[in-house]
């Protein structure tokens, strides 16, 4: 199970089109380089660990339940809040991504 | 219960229904956890967090209601309200089940996993030479958890989840952040797939993501 795939989604990718979109000021063929060493700087520190505490779930009074029923903080969730099973849409549910936490 | 799950993004890519967010949802109103009150839902859905806080003339006013006036003021009452399954009169509660989770963390679980394994009470004590330089937070977000009370590890918490609440832009230029033409504007699929040569190259998309 994978919380993430890299450390932050959007942040990475607005700097990055921001260096794609500067230099002349147009929208240009993205450079490889360019993109690369943006990406490679990565996010500030402060907003990489504030994306783990964003996901993080043990924070939830669901989690404070399990504590009180003897569970520890860095025990497994035997089950999780059943609110996360699915994600809800207009149509049909689909699964939720943090199914089990 | 955690932010992402009603602020979504990649999440949902391969699902037929689902597509790339900017940190919302796909409910009519979010559905909150189950307690004794009977409630189901939040007043509203997720609204999309890009741009979300971009400082604007006559000041930040959050929710549609226009409830809070910075992104900490919001981030803490969400930490320790409905959203997060508790009820109102549990806040102290809230506060010291999260400063009790972030003493107590050992970095061994799947999330923290993904940052480097690091407990916690390292990573937001942030002194530790051996944190690496990608996870060692500025001074100014640095709390001691050691001695520090419940509410100043909460302060510090919500700090660090407004900076990277805040730090959702899409892209600007020097005129201000007005910039995204419709290609940009689809950037989802896109950007993950192939713009981005850089440390997403070659890495699974969606599904992956998060489970
Ligand atoms: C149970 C679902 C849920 C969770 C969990 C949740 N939110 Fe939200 N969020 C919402 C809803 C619904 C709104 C809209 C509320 C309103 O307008 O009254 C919202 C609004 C916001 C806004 C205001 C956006 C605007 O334009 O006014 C921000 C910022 C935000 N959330 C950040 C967060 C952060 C950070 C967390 C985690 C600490 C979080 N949310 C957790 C459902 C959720």
């Amino acid at each position: 199970m994978r919380f993430t795939n890299e450390h932050l989604s959007l942040p990475s990718l607005c700097v990055t089109f921001l260096a794609l979109l500067s230099g002349n000021g147009s929208f240009a063929i993205p450079s490889p380089v360019l993109a690369q060493d943006i990406e490679e700087a990565g996010d500030p520190s402060e907003i990489v660990i504030g994306e783990r505490l964003f996901l993080e779930t043990r924070f939830a009074q669901f989690f404070k339940q399990f504590v009180d029923r003897g569970g520890m903080t860095n025990q497994p969730f035997p089950t999780g809040d059943p609110v996360m099973n699915t994600t809800v849409t207009v149509g049909e549910p689909f699964p939720g991504p943090f199914a089990g936490y | 219960m955690n932010c992402r799950a009603c602020h979504l993004v990649d999440e949902p890519l391969d699902t037929s229904s689902g597509g790339m967010r900017t940190y919302t949802d796909f409910a009519r109103r979010s559905p909150v956890p189950v307690r004794e009150d009977g409630a189901t839902v939040a007043p509203r859905n997720s609204p999309p967090l890009v741009n979300a806080t971009l400082p604007r003339a006559g000041g930040l006013l959050l929710h549609f209601d226009a409830e809070f006036p910075t992104t900490a003021d919001l981030i803490k009452p969400t930490f320790a309200g409905r959203n997060f399954c508790w009820l109102p009169g549990e806040s102290a509660q809230a506060i010291s089940h999260l400063a009790k989770i972030i003493r107590e963390d050992d970095g061994s679980g799947p999330l923290a996993s993904d940052f480097g394994k690091l407990p916690y009470y390292v990573v937001l004590t942030g002194t530790d030479p051996s944190i690496p330089g990608e996870f060692r937070i500025p001074e100014p977000f640095r709390v001691s958890v050691a001695t520090a009370t419940d509410a100043e590890i909460f302060n510090a918490v919500a700090n660090l989840v407004s900076a990277c609440t805040e730090g959702l832009v899409f892209s600007q230029d020097e005129t201000g952040p007005s910039i995204c033409p419709p290609t940009m504007c689809s950037w989802g699929k896109t950007a993950c797939r192939g713009l981005l040569p850089g440390r997403r190259a070659g890495l699974p998309i969606a599904g992956d993501y998060s489970r």
